[in-house]
């Protein structure tokens, strides 16, 4: 029974990179988690994040006024179309949950078009919850400014603490 | 009537014209103003886009919910102790706190507003828990003992996003209000403004179409005033060769009949006749040239006038240019008592010969008219490709003053003269006019009282010197002519004319009304020239000398022209005809003309056509002396003696008496001198100096028997009278 709970642990392992448990854990305070249509996880089909395991990834600074802040200021964080593919994701939108359970769907196809980030970041400084934080959604309006209307805005979720890929 | 209407028409066309210039100016304006209007909404626009107003009614309620959920988290902390739960819904509540006071939230509203108010006191009551807040955050246990206190500010807190919520609403709601308000502001002004357009257009289209209606009325107007034209012009090119048609005939009608006057007139003038007839009918051949001149003058001015002279310069010398004008110019001059001098070098030029003859003609015509003694001096020079002709007079000179005149049409330089000289004062005005057409120049340079220079300067290059130079040429007329003409003209006074004064130039002269019996006159015996009119019933000149030219005969034929038209001389050129003549024929032109086909009498007398010729002057001198009686006894004796003298020099002749011979003919050629009739004598003479042996008394015989047949009857009818 041992040898066959040992081969199955060890069938798992050996299929872990396309299933579950390739990515690392997360060390510090978890701040993210993604689950949905991905291949690449760390906890049960969950994709766990620490902000060292997001810093690791491709970043953007979006410098831009948006409605939120006074005067403009320096956004910067992970990429979402590279964390995603990072993950493997695969699917036509995905929801953003922040911590007051206010959510919002982005296509997929415009997060592939749009260097959209999870701004970790205002001016270098973390984000904590009361400014926030953790995760911010934040569109490049310094490339286009047409973004700047209310859909994108209700698009913009704060104190993000999940991600849905379906 | 007409032009009132079209300037009226014009007038109201600048105005439309004017209304679519300011209806324009004024569309631009309001589409700019459109423009400028709706940039200044999509601006708006662009600034709400730009303040990026997040939904503050949303964020207000978002306050109110966190609020709301912290007081459920304290609560639910007192019966469960979630410490942690209480932390992180006050997190959440103090980020909105953050939102609402900055960003575009604060910017909405202003510093002053309530809302900002309100949403500071939201803050103010938020801020107040931090301390508290911090304290439990760090350690869970601080709670205890403080619940009550926590709720307490939690539900003041919650009253203050609760008032925020109500205050955003209303506040928006005005907002909102305002730029629908401003926005429908803007809204009318560009419909406005959109109308006024619209209105404008309306209105340029209107006046366009008005516009285009005139033009199209104008056109129609141009097109019925371009026919009526087109009309108008038909019948003036109608009555112009009307004109032209009216002019020939009356060339032709007033030419013949004048032709008649004048030459019966120089034909009378060479019968006897006492000193008044004599000075009648000089009146009379005076008259006719004058009339002549005048027509001719008016035919030239029409034709220059219908632009019908053409410039046709040919390469010519500069004698043949003259020669005919000597011809024509000395005998005149010579009436005139004046003597004419023609001086010009021997070159080859390129120029009109008829326009510069025309001219010419018409100068020294002037000359001897207005010359009273002297000399009329004719000069040719050349410069480069430069001729300048000169006519210089002895006569009483032009003032300055007058030479200014000369050249216009009409003008004569007193009314005096026109009675003395007569004339259209046309002569010179055609000159300018010729040598316009020749593109060269006229002009006069006189001194009152000292005589005139006509010159004139064309452009005559290339000119060319020829080998043999004549710098100095005089032309001896010649009077005396031998030969036999044929004149051929239908009308009869015309042909008697031309048979008389023929037959007074010496050559034995025949006469023919047509073509045809011209060329049944040509096959019976020779002619040394042919006088050829060109219209005449059942065949023409023309037709005639083309049928003579056909067969082969060489004589020389000229055509008698009714007047001085180029169509005429080239038809008759063209026909074979080596010349022509205007009418009407005179003594003069007959010269001409016999001085270029005809031998002279002195060259040769042939024996087969003796020429009877009588020195006539002479007889009249004779005449007056003895008086007609004796004249005529005398002539009868003389035939009577000279046919016993011819006999008796025939016989010397048979007996080889040459002492014998030459007595007779000597005392014969006295006799025939004494009255005059040369023939006879020249014979005579001739006879002497052959040697014996190739004497011929019938040469003599034949002017004899001419002198009786001719003279004596003549005379002797006149001796049964007298």
């Amino acid at each position: 029974m041992n040898r066959l709970i040992s081969a199955t642990t060890l069938f798992l392992m050996m299929i872990a990179p396309a299933v579950a448990g390739d990515l690392a854990l997360p060390k510090g305070a978890e701040i993210l988690e993604v689950n949905g249509s991905i291949t690449s996880s760390n906890a049960d089909g969950k994709a766990i994040f620490d902000l060292e395991m997001l810093d690791a990834l491709p970043q953007r600074v979006t410098k831009a006024t948006t409605p939120w802040y006074t005067g403009e200021h320096e956004f910067s964080g992970v990429i979402i179309s590279d964390l995603l593919n990072y993950l493997g994701a695969s699917g036509e939108n995905v929801t953003f949950t922040a911590l007051n359970d206010y959510a919002s769907e982005i296509p997929m196809s415009e997060l592939e078009n749009l260097p959209v980030i999870l701004a970790t970041r205002v001016d270098g400084e973390e984000l904590s919850v009361r400014d926030k934080g953790p995760l911010f959604v934040i569109y490049p309006f310094d490339l286009d400014s047409t973004l700047y209307n209310e859909v994108i805005f209700g698009r913009s979720v704060w104190q993000v603490a999940s991600v849905t890929v379906h | 009537m007409r032009p009132t209407i079209l300037k009226a028409r014009r007038a109201v066309s600048r105005r439309i014209g004017l209304g679519i210039v300011i209806l324009t100016i004024l569309s631009v304006g309001l589409l700019t103003s459109v423009i400028w209007l709706f940039a200044g909404v999509n601006e708006r626009q662009n600034a709400v886009r730009a303040s990026v107003r997040e939904d503050m009614v949303w964020a207000a309620y978002q306050a109110d919910r966190e609020a709301a959920r912290l007081i459920e988290a304290i609560r639910d902390a007192l019966i469960s102790g979630d410490i942690v739960q209480v932390s992180k819904r006050f997190d959440l509540l103090y980020s909105r706190t953050q939102l609402i006071t900055q960003g575009s939230y604060a910017e909405m509203f202003g510093a002053n507003s309530s809302v900002q108010e309100l949403a500071s006191a939201v803050s103010a009551r938020i801020h107040d828990l931090l301390p508290v807040m911090d304290l439990i955050a760090a350690d869970p246990e601080e709670f205890r003992g403080r619940e009550d206190s926590i709720l307490q500010q939690a539900n003041i807190a919650r009253k203050a996003t609760g008032d925020l919520l109500v205050s955003t609403n209303a506040a928006i709601n005005l907002l909102r209000l305002a730029e629908r308000q401003e926005t429908l502001a803007t809204y009318w002004r560009i419909g406005a403004s959109v109308a006024a357009l619209t209105i404008t257009l309306v209105l340029i289209v209107t006046l366009l179409g008005v516009q285009l209606f005139h033009i199209s009325r104008s056109g129609r107007e141009m097109e019925l005033l371009s026919r009526r034209n087109a009309r108008v012009a038909k019948r003036a090119k109608s009555a112009s060769a009307a004109k032209s048609a009216f002019l020939a005939t009356m060339s032709h009608e007033i030419r013949t009949p004048l032709n008649g006057i004048i030459g019966m007139t120089e034909l009378l003038r060479t019968s006897r006749l006492d000193d008044d007839q004599i000075h009648q009918v000089e009146t009379i051949r005076h008259s006719g040239d004058m009339l002549l001149d005048v027509i001719n003058d008016i035919l030239d001015y029409s034709k220059l006038e219908a632009g019908a002279v053409r410039f046709e310069p040919k390469a010519v010398d500069l004698r043949e240019v003259f020669e005919p004008i000597e011809h024509m110019m000395l005998p005149r001059a010579e009436s005139a008592g004046l003597n004419l001098v023609f001086q010009y070098p021997d070159v080859r030029l390129f120029a009109d010969a008829n326009r510069l003859r025309q001219v010419l003609v018409n100068l020294i015509g002037n000359a001897i008219k207005f010359t009273p003694a002297g000399a009329v001096e004719v000069k040719a020079s050349v410069s480069g490709d430069r001729l300048r002709l000169e006519v210089k007079d002895t006569g009483p000179g032009i003032s300055k003053d007058d030479s200014s005149r000369l050249f216009r049409e009409f003008s004569q330089l007193d009314s005096s003269s026109t009675r003395s000289f007569g004339g259209t004062g046309l002569g010179l005005a055609i000159c300018r006019r010729l040598v316009e057409v020749m593109a060269g120049d006229i002009g006069v340079d006189s001194v009152l009282g000292n005589g005139s220079t006509f010159w004139l300067e064309i452009s005559a290059g290339p000119i060319a010197e020829l080998a043999v130079a004549h710098s100095h040429h005089q032309v001896a007329l010649q009077r005396d002519f031998h030969g036999r003409v044929l004149v051929v003209d239908d009308n009869a006074i015309n042909r008697d004319v031309a048979l008389g004064l023929l037959r007074k130039l010496g050559v034995i002269a025949e006469g023919a009304a047509n073509g045809r019996e011209a060329i049944a006159a040509t096959e019976e015996s020779h002619f040394d020239l042919i006088l050829m009119d060109m219209q005449m019933p059942q065949m023409d000149g023309l037709e005639a000398t083309r049928i003579l030219r056909a067969a082969g005969l060489a004589v020389p034929i000229v055509g008698l022209t009714a007047n001085a038209f180029e169509s005429d001389r080239v038809a008759c050129i063209e026909a074979g005809m080596d010349d022509h003549v205007a009418k009407p024929v005179t003594r003069d032109k007959l010269i001409s003309q016999l001085s270029k086909h005809v031998r002279a009498a002195d060259v040769s007398i042939t024996p087969e056509q003796p020429a009877f010729i009588v020195d006539e002057d002479y007889q009249q001198s004779l005449k007056e002396a003895l008086g007609e009686e004796e004249f005529m006894r005398l002539v009868r004796e003389f035939v009577s003696s000279s046919e016993v003298m011819l006999s008796q020099a025939e016989s010397a002749v048979s007996q080889g008496l040459a002492d014998e011979l030459d007595r007779i003919l000597h005392t014969l050629k006295g006799a025939a001198l004494t009255l005059g009739f040369r023939s006879i004598a020249d014979a005579a003479q001739a006879e002497r100096s052959k040697e014996l042996g190739l004497v011929a008394v019938s040469n003599i015989r034949a002017f004899c028997a001419a002198t009786a047949t001719a003279v004596v009857p003549k005379a002797s009818v006149t001796g049964v009278h007298g």
